[in-house]
């Protein structure tokens, strides 16, 4: 079964798209950066430079078994480099104050490796809490953009109810839900198909096209080969993670 | 050289007392290190209640999510205690007067000598005792709970993620609903211990009609009692706020943490109230137990 879908509600984006010819400007960018493992993170990471620029598919091949990777983090400037820097739309998250990062990290859409809900919270609450924080739409329209979100994704309805009593496989795309909604700059998907169905990645990846066709730079982690070897990834950017260090594809198979 | 008795004595000596020293200088050391170890904790209880309180005063700092948290933490807190707190003033508002009429007949006299006496007793001291102990029993280790359990799964650092400083999100409500419901919760008990008391002692036979009842009560209360209540509840109360949700929040690694920080936290802002209870009375009327401060330092 292949499940596809559209998302009318993107093509607002396209109002801030740049005149045609020019260059895609850098969305994130690591520059020789290393990251000391750090509380849930396991690993160490070395020398890290790359950039994702607007519409950009970064796709990154972890080991298996080596998932607990501090780089998602650093990407949100929650845990600082070592050393070298990590900039966000052009600004290194170590000179901003914490109000402007706390802003700029809600321009970036994230599903989480682990657990990703606060869980004294229903799941529609958790999925509009960024938007009820940061902006002033008012509740009904931030929860009606929501429910269109996760139509495309297959999903009924958004529950009204805690996560712990909702199943795993929707409470993932729920969380796909609550990353793509709110107009990111960043999408940053770490391991957005465990425990979904594969009928449901189509669905994910027109999804990310659409992000892409909006300007929106894409970051996706993950350890399965259904997603690694998909052909259809246009213009993906191919990473994989040996131990410590970051190696783009082409440079592993010479 | 010949070492001779003497010398084995002397150096016998020598070194228990090279003993005795080091094991001195060790109690010092680790004496010296608790002292500097809660010095560190008050310090930190107090630039977390002093960053509180300039958080709560700026605008940025009340976004809905933020409000509603507050609503709801002041429900859980302030709102769900009531009927706690109704059941407790009123057995010892009974317990009062049954006291207090049993002191008179001893030493005799009318009632009201011992009024002025049950009412800063009641007002100063019981009211917001109480009003802290059932926050601390009902809410405060629930909260460090709660906050230790959000540590360990990640959902601290899911709030930060989608930029939300979890020390707006959910300390500042935390504390702040502490501080107020402990008010609330204190006016409360000290209403319905008089309410009680009057009832019992109207039973008992030793009280007038309820309208000179409360006309005396309320010529008793003066600004002082005002100002030594609110200080020993909302004062109190943000202590015991930011005890519980810094407790909370410092687990790292294992959910068996979770109960021994829930435990330390209930016995630390216990402490608190008490330890914050005397010096406040010390304050007011500078006194140390019985004796006025100025004698203290006389000799």
């Amino acid at each position: 079964m292949v499940i596809s879908t559209n998302f009318p509600d993107m093509q607002r984006q396209t109002d801030r798209a740049p005149p045609a010819g020019n260059r895609p400007r850098p969305v994130l960018e690591f520059r020789d950066v290393t990251l000391h493992q750090a509380g849930y993170h396991v690993e160490t990471l070395r020398d890290l430079t790359f950039s994702v620029n607007e519409s950009d598919l970064m796709l990154v091949r972890l080991e298996e078994g080596r998932d607990h990777l501090p780089l998602a983090s650093a990407v949100q400037g929650l845990i600082g480099p070592e050393r070298g820097r990590v900039l966000f739309d052009g600004e290194d998250w170590e000179t901003c104050s914490d109000p402007e990062n706390e802003r700029r990290r809600a321009r970036i859409g994230r599903v989480f490796n682990r657990q990703g809900w606060i869980s004294n919270l229903s799941i529609m609450e958790n999925v509009t809490l960024a938007q009820r924080h940061h902006s002033s739409t008012p509740e009904d329209e931030l929860r009606r953009r929501a429910v269109r979100w996760a139509q495309r994704f297959h999903l009924e309805a958004i529950p009204s109810v805690r996560p712990a009593f909702v199943p795993v496989s929707e409470r993932r795309r729920l969380e796909w839900v609550r990353g793509f909604y709110g107009e990111p700059r960043l999408l940053l998907l770490e391991q957005p198909m465990d425990g979904v169905p594969e009928d449901f990645l189509p669905s994910l990846m027109e999804g990310v096209d659409h992000m892409r066709e909006n300007q929106v730079a894409v970051v996706w982690l993950t350890e399965h080969d259904d997603v690694w070897q998909r052909g259809d990834l246009t213009g993906a950017r191919r990473y994989i993670m040996r131990g410590s260090i970051l190696q783009a594809a082409e440079e592993v198979s010479r | 050289m010949q070492v001779t008795r003497d010398d084995k004595l002397l150096s016998g000596r020598i070194r228990r007392a090279q003993r005795l020293q080091v094991a001195l200088l060790n109690l010092l050391d680790r004496l010296g290190l608790s002292v500097i170890r809660r010095w560190v904790a008050v310090s930190n209880q107090f630039a977390v209640i002093w960053t509180v309180l300039k958080l709560a005063l700026q605008g940025e700092s009340w976004p809905r999510t933020t409000r509603s948290v507050f609503v709801r933490q002041l429900l859980f807190t302030g709102v769900d205690a009531l009927p706690v707190c109704v059941r407790v003033a009123v057995a010892m508002g009974v317990m009062v007067v049954v006291q207090s009429e049993l002191w008179r007949r001893e030493i005799g006299g009318a009632f009201s000598v011992l009024e002025s006496m049950v009412w800063t007793t009641t007002v100063r001291e019981l009211g917001p005792l109480v009003a802290n102990l059932i926050v601390i029993g009902r809410s405060g280790t629930a909260m460090t709970t709660e906050l230790a359990n959000m540590s360990l799964s990640g959902e601290v650092e899911v709030l930060d993620s989608q930029g939300i400083d979890p020390m707006k999100y959910l300390v500042m409500p935390r504390i702040l609903s502490t501080a107020i419901s402990v008010y609330c919760l204190g006016v409360l008990i000290v209403a319905t211990i008089f309410a009680s008391g009057y009832l019992m002692a109207f039973l008992l036979n030793v009280a007038g009609g309820p309208g000179p009842f409360f006309s005396r009560m309320s010529e008793l209360a003066t600004l002082e009692d005002g100002v030594f209540f609110t200080a020993k509840t909302l004062v109190v109360g943000l202590f015991v706020g930011a005890i519980c949700t810094t407790e909370g929040l410092r687990v790292q690694r294992s959910t068996t943490e979770t109960p021994v920080v829930a435990s330390r936290s209930g016995v630390f802002a216990l402490t608190a109230v008490f330890v914050t209870s005397a010096l406040l009375s010390l304050i007011f009327y500078q006194r140390v137990l019985l004796i006025p401060v100025g004698e203290l330092f006389r000799f």
